[in-house]
């Protein structure tokens, strides 16, 4: 009995790290500066060059400037917000939102943003490292390399490899984010000093945009907008999952502000500016940093590119594979890490074989806008308006506490708030043809805005309603709950 | 039973369903046990929460917030 008891303990000290288990004071151990580096090295994986190229495509150096900055850190300010509630507790924010979504409800919004929003970007990484293996493999003489299926077949093993690294444990995550962090910082700075020394930042400036349509209108801008707002919503499923890990709600916010905004913003622009310079000498704006190098630099550069966005990715992987395992782990907490690790490399592979993400990356973006706007919206205003920062937080973990039960373990007002949002979304926006529908709307708030603004109406709206306040603060129903609530 | 290896070796095919499925009933009950004692601590008065945000950093956030939705939507002027 002794030994079970020992067992028991031992296993859920490690569940602290590994899962779910509530940091308090004297575990977290992130500095402000800590959290600022793991989650910059995070932020400026190679998607930073794909989004600095769709940006490019659309608008001029001058717009992509104001866009990637303005459209990066304006909404930032909403996951600063999660960050923060989710470093109080100590809590991945996905368990503190069973107060919004339901015991089971929040099963639906982790699933979509994990499965459908979160794993494209990894899927987009993997070809940008296929492509840069299959590349040199065809400059060396091997032609079947550069065969559609071989691209692929390449890019399956950077999730395989990442999962490797992954399944080392946190130790590994930390040498895995410090190689990535390295090996980006490094390319992009040779991007940079190369767009400097080669290219004519005049002429770069005062260039079209690149997808030849001419100089932006408002809506294009605004197009333009909303795919960098939708790219940082995107960050919605890899909050608390890092910012619980930090000393102090300031450090968690700074941390999300420097990392996720600054850090971030200043690679999507290198992105777009090294989309520009490549163009000026002759190659295409494809978001690959290696085709970059190569038209900048030459094939010498090229091939350390290669080798470093290669490293970079495989490391992306872990990092990413870490956190999305231990999120996930709300909807199964007794199923080891190692198997739901496994679990989402195989959907990864899948997802790479398949090939779509890539190819439609300006829908893919609609997908990640029209789950996470609503989402992070209705988290934002649930916890700091609607409960006043107060939780049951024994309710997030028991589902006999009857505080977050609602209807069969689901709100059934958060239901209706996120559907309202998603309508919303393509009232304004055809994700297909990447058109507005109503300009007029989408031109103030972009389709994300407005999805967001919407599911904050009707969810806030409900709610003054008696009887349906009732229903979504049923954890503050008595004295006895008031007491519980922290 | 142990639970020192997480019950993953015990799901094979030899293995009887009922232990696979006592391991993982175990394991689901520990990590609850642990995550309702850390909220119980923390919902406790003498829990010494993480220093919160100060006013000066809400302040700073905020304005930082509005200069950048300007610098959003002013953008397309340039």
């Amino acid at each position: 009995m002794a030994r079970q008891e020992m067992s028991m303990t031992e296993y859920a000290d490690r569940e602290t790290t590994f899962g779910i288990v509530p940091l308090l004071r004297p575990n977290r151990i992130y500095s402000t500066l800590d959290l600022l580096f793991v989650l910059g090295s995070f932020a400026i994986a190679s998607w930073c060059y794909v989004q600095g190229a769709a940006v490019a495509g659309l608008l001029s150096l001058g717009q992509s400037l104001a866009v990637t900055f303005g459209g990066v850190l304006f909404p930032l300010f909403l996951i600063c917000l999660i960050g923060v509630m989710s470093n109080r507790y100590g809590i991945d924010h996905w368990f503190c939102m069973r107060a919004t979504w339901g015991f089971w409800g929040i099963a639906f919004l982790l699933l979509l943003a994990t499965v459908a929003s979160s794993s494209g970007f990894l899927a987009i990484n993997a070809d940008l490292y296929a492509n840069s293996i299959s590349r040199t493999l065809v400059a060396a003489g091997w032609d079947a390399a550069g065969s559609k299926w071989a691209v692929r077949l390449i890019a399956a093993t950077c999730p395989i490899l990442g999962f490797f690294i992954a399944l080392r444990g946190v130790h590994a995550i930390k040498w895995a984010t410090r190689i990535m962090a390295t090996t980006l910082l490094l390319v992009g700075l040779i991007i940079l000093i190369l767009i400097f020394t080669q290219g004519d930042v005049s002429a770069m400036w005062n260039a079209e945009p690149l997808y030849g349509m001419g100089p932006a209108d408002q809506t294009t801008y605004m197009l333009g907008a909303e795919w960098t707002v939708a790219f940082v919503f995107a960050w919605f499923a890899g909050i608390g999952v890092y910012t619980r890990l930090a000393k102090n709600e300031r450090g968690a916010a700074w941390g999300i502000w420097g990392g996720y905004g600054i850090i971030m913003g200043i690679f999507i622009f290198i992105g777009a500016a090294a989309a520009y310079a490549a163009v000026s000498e002759g190659a295409a704006p494809t978001g690959d940093p290696t085709e970059y190098l190569l038209a900048l630099g030459g094939p010498g550069l090229g091939t350390v590119a290669l080798l470093l966005v290669a490293i970079a990715n495989i490391s992306t992987s872990a990092v990413a594979l870490y956190g999305l395992t231990l999120s996930t782990k709300l909807l199964w907490p007794s199923l080891r890490y190692e198997w739901l690790a496994i679990a989402y490399t195989v959907y990864w592979v899948g997802l790479v074989l398949w090939g779509g993400v890539p190819e439609y990356y300006g829908t893919f973006l609609a997908v990640v806008g029209v789950i996470n706007a609503p989402g992070v919206s209705l988290l934002v205003v649930d916890y700091w308006i609607l409960r006043r920062q107060k939780l049951d937080l024994k309710a997030c973990f028991d589902f006999r506490r009857p505080a977050y039960r609602y209807t069969g373990g689901i709100n059934l007002v958060a239901v209706a708030a996120f559907a309202a949002g998603a309508a919303a979304y393509f009232l304004v926006y055809d994700p297909i043809d990447y058109v507005p529908r109503a300009t007029s709307v989408f031109n103030i708030f972009t389709a994300s805005g407005f999805a967001a603004i919407v599911s904050v109406a009707v969810y806030l709206g409900l709610a003054l309603v008696p009887p349906i306040r009732r229903y979504m603060l049923r954890d503050r129903a008595t004295e006895a709950d008031r007491r519980e609530l922290c | 039973m142990s639970l020192e290896d997480g019950g993953l070796s015990r799901a094979s095919a030899t293995e009887p369903v009922e232990d696979v499925v006592e391991a993982a009933s175990n394991r689901a009950e520990a990590v609850k046990l642990a995550c309702l004692d850390r909220c119980s601590t923390m919902a406790g008065r003498d829990y010494d929460y993480p220093p919160r945000m100060r006013r000066i950093d809400w302040i700073i956030l905020s304005i930082l917030t509005v200069a950048t939705g300007l610098l959003m939507y002013l953008g397309q002027l340039v």
